[in-house]
């Protein structure tokens, strides 16, 4: 009886849900702020144009394994991940969108951008100005793990772009320098933000190896106790949204949810972006932060590593480059 | 109401338990079923009762084929060695039970079976006792609780599984004699187990002797004893003796 | 001190059993257990309730004010609320089975019913994706009749069962195979049906052994983390139960909430435990009953 009057009442609770539409965005560890906020603005937004309610619904988790959540039959209206490889998978393993999804919206599908840098402990007690820093022997670095987090690869691939940028190119210096980099690592979280907390709450290493917002969003939350420490080399970070095809127009959605992602776009999306530390591409407004974002010598996906799809493969996939040079408990 | 059994076999697994066994008990005899542990006559007993089913045979009540009745349905009184009571429930109720869970139609009104329980619970001695709880009563005190529940639902036979085997010998000895003029009163068909001679030819009317699934001998306790029919039962009565 | 001493016969002092250690074993292994309970359990609860209401009993009330928690705090009794019923169906047709019938594979049976206990609970979860997910074997079926099992309602509970099957049923087992079923054969004899059996003889008799189990059936079912976490999509007031939601809530640097919902969780253990405790005591008492009124089987 009384499972029967719950199982009524969350019929009824999906029902009167249901009057509303309702999205989905399935995304990467760091943005629950930045989506938070947008979200609340994107309802307000549609309420004045249309005079319809929208709710988005947020999911967030290592970027991997959101993707792979996607694939295992997660209803993603949405997608707004780490990297164009975990939404290529969906693409081509799960035809869940079109594979030339990404030119489906401007800048390659990344309304925002971001970086790698470096947060450290109040005063750099372990001086650390770069990623050879990073190398050396008892200095403990925090960092996801690559398989399971965008984040993570970002990381990486920073850290190879610096490599070889130093020893002109030679691949094998470069491979060393990543297995001694890797050595330094006690642990690694599945996300961007269990890493965060491993590093900023449980008080673990020395430098934590994060996401520019990330790491400013780490220093507003505790003030005073972290520092940001802007290596000489990083890498651009685009991390790209896109409407899952097969979900959204099953549900009926894929309107509103291309108009969703498309206001990341318009000047208050960028804003918000802005203010929770994601470079924003309109350059009006990313001239307006200024401050908040230094420049950073950057290296790109697409012209140093010849796009996701191969650097995946190269470095990540299983057996790749990463797998060589790690070995966990070392 | 008589019993019955024509030509029951049993089995558990490979081991035989009862093969080919034929007897009688008539209306209003009383007769004990003796034989070694393992003889096979508890599960006669059981088969009789509807609580266990034989592969081949059948089984009458008074004529009436009731091979493929539940126990429920066959209604025997049924009296276990360790009493089974109902532990959550006190004497009275333990008495009552039979007569609640009769269907609306056929349940007597809660005064009827007040008196009725009371009664019972006269005939065995135990009308100070309603209130308590079987883990309160002694063993002896404890059997007499089942019989009157199992006379409760006015059975038309009478079935006694080893009913004084897990008692002391003085207990044992009361409420043999108490079964005897008890049976001599009412005279409801019964049919009791027992490995004990002494007691089955002291309290039965006639003995069904069996061993290893077979029935060796039925006869008047006198009648076993004067010419007894094989080696068998000459050995075993005469063990029986030696220990007794 | 003087251990080798008391084994003299000349003294008189309560005799050591031979097995026992000596009395400063005994001292250091109470102590070490006393620590090891004190900086393990009580500690850290202590830390939960003292961080729930670092910020005061406001910011304590109005986390549940929060619509995602108070979403998640009711998604975990509905979760509960199914599963737990079902779970008492399924224990106690189990527990039956096992006692009273014997067959081929009971014994395979019985020890597949601990299953849960064995297997990691990220694995019961991924078993789930892997048969109901969209690549799973069920999943183009699934999708094409729009059914939704992972990621939603049906794949909590199913994950719940899953956890916390064992309970109640293992609860049973050892107690219905100590009582026998010598008072259900009486009332048969006496004219019950096997509902009036069931109702009226049996319930009773295990009522305490059911009660714990299920205690500790529901305890898991709201404490679940692991399967839960793989079937769940965490969808904040959708698919987020209270465990996942302390996580969030955590990684959000929302400190002082998840803590609150931590010493909800931890107020359930504690009252748990207490219930357990008293029926676990009552169930030891129905088992001693049945061990004294039915020495031995029936030969």
């Amino acid at each position: 009886m009384k499972v029967l009057i719950l199982l009524s009442s969350v019929i009824a609770l999906a029902a009167s849900s249901a009057k509303d539409v309702t999205l989905l965005n399935v995304s990467y560890d760091p943005t629950r702020e930045l989506y938070s906020d947008f979200n609340d603005a994107f309802y307000k937004y549609w309420k004045a144009k249309t005079g319809d309610g929208v709710r988005v619904d947020q999911s967030h988790g290592g970027s991997g394994k959101q993707a792979r959540a996607i694939m295992d039959g997660l209803n993603a209206d949405v997608a707004t991940l780490a990297l164009a490889a975990d939404i290529d998978v969906l693409a081509e393993r799960g035809c869940l969108l079109p594979p030339d999804w990404q030119q489906r919206l401007p800048h390659n599908s990344s309304p925002y951008t971001s970086t790698i840098v470096f947060l450290v402990r109040k005063g750099n007690p372990k001086g650390i100005k770069d990623w050879n820093d990073l190398t050396r022997s008892g200095v403990e670095v925090i960092t996801p793990n690559p398989k399971t987090s965008g984040g993570a690869r970002w990381n990486f691939l920073a850290a190879w772009a610096y490599a070889l940028k130093q020893s002109n190119g030679d691949e094998a210096k470069a491979r060393d320098f990543a297995a001694r980099l890797f050595k330094n690592v006690p642990v690694l979280d599945t996300g961007a933000r269990g890493a965060t907390i491993t590093f900023a709450e449980r008080g673990l290493g020395d430098v934590l190896v994060a996401w520019e917002n990330e790491a400013y969003l780490t220093l507003k939350a505790k003030p005073g106790q972290f520092e940001i420490v802007n290596p000489s080399i990083s890498i651009l970070a685009e991390p790209p949204v896109a409407v899952i095809d097969v979900v959204a127009k099953k549900r009926g959605t894929f309107e509103i949810a291309t108009e969703y992602l498309k206001y990341l776009y318009s000047d208050e999306g960028q804003e918000i972006a802005a203010r929770h530390f994601y470079r924003p591409t309109n350059e009006t407004i990313l001239a307006k932060y200024s401050d908040n974002f230094p420049k950073i010598e950057l290296t790109t996906i697409d012209k140093d590593f010849g796009g996701w799809k191969k650097a995946q493969g190269t470095f990540f996939a299983d057996g790749g480059v990463f797998d060589q040079i790690y070995q966990p408990g070392r | 109401m008589s019993i019955t059994i024509k030509d029951i076999s049993k089995n558990f697994g490979k081991f035989v338990a009862l093969d080919g066994v034929t007897c009688e008990v008539r209306t209003g005899e009383l007769v004990a079923l003796l034989g070694p542990s393992g003889s096979g006559k508890t599960t006669l007993l059981r088969i009789i009762a509807g609580l266990e089913f034989a592969e081949r045979g059948q089984v009458f009540f008074s004529g009436r084929d009731v091979t493929d009745h539940s126990a429920y349905q066959r209604k025997a009184g049924f009296v276990f060695q360790h009493y089974a009571l109902f532990q959550h429930m006190n004497v009275f109720e333990n008495v009552a039970f039979g007569l609640r869970v009769r269907s609306a139609r056929s349940r007597p009104k809660e005064a009827d079976i007040r008196a009725r329980v009371e009664s019972l619970l006269e005939t065995v001695q135990l009308a100070d006792y309603a209130k308590r709880l079987p883990s309160q009563l002694s063993g002896g005190q404890r059997q007499r609780v089942a019989f009157a529940r199992a006379l409760a639902i006015e059975p038309e036979v009478l079935l006694l599984d080893e009913p004084f085997g897990a008692l002391d010998a003085k207990v044992r000895r009361e409420l043999r004699t108490w079964l005897r003029e008890f049976h001599n009163t009412v005279h409801l068909t019964s049919l009791f187990v027992t490995h004990d001679q002494e007691e089955a030819f002291e309290v039965a009317d006639r003995v069904v002797i069996i061993s290893e699934g077979l029935i060796q001998q039925i006869g008047t306790p006198s009648e076993v004893r004067s010419n007894p029919a094989n080696t068998f039962v000459e050995e075993f009565l005469d063990v029986a003796q030696f220990t007794a | 001190m003087g251990g080798a001493v008391s084994t003299f016969p000349t003294r008189v002092r309560t005799p050591r059993r031979a097995t026992a250690e000596s009395p400063v074993v005994k001292v250091v292994l109470i102590t070490v257990l006393v620590i090891f309970f004190a900086l393990f359990l009580v500690l850290p609860l202590f830390v939960v309730f003292q961080e729930a209401f670092s910020k005061g009993v406001a910011t304590f009330i109005k986390t549940f004010e929060d619509r995602a928690t108070a979403h998640a705090v009711k998604l975990t009794l509905i979760v509960a609320a199914i599963s737990v019923p079902l779970n008492t169906i399924f224990g106690l047709a189990a527990a039956w089975a096992m006692t009273r019938f014997q067959f081929r594979g009971r014994a395979l049976l019985t020890s597949l019913i601990d299953l849960p206990l064995w297997v990691s609970p990220v694995i019961g979860g991924l078993i789930y994706v892997l048969v109901f997910g969209a690549g799973g074997w069920f999943g183009p079926w699934l999708r094409a009749n729009d059914i939704q099992i992972i990621f939603a309602l049906p794949g909590l509970v199913i994950a719940t069962i899953f956890v916390t099957f064992p309970f109640v049923a293992r609860g049973l087992i050892p107690l219905m195979q100590a009582q026998g079923h010598k008072e259900e054969e009486a009332a048969m004899t006496l004219g019950a049906s096997g509902w009036q059996i069931f109702w009226r003889v049996t319930l009773p008799k295990i009522k305490w052994g059911l009660l714990y189990g299920v205690i500790l059936c529901n305890a898991r079912a709201m404490g679940e983390f692991g399967a839960v976490s793989v079937v769940s999509g965490h969808i904040r007031n959708k698919t987020n139960t209270m465990p996942l939601h302390i996580e969030i809530l955590y990684n959000e640097y929302q400190i002082a909430a998840a803590f609150a919902v931590a010493s909800v969780l931890s107020v359930l253990a504690l009252v748990t435990l207490v219930v357990k405790a008293y029926a676990e005591w009552r169930a030891e008492r129905q088992l001693m009953e049945a061990m004294q009124t039915s020495e031995g089987p029936n030969p």
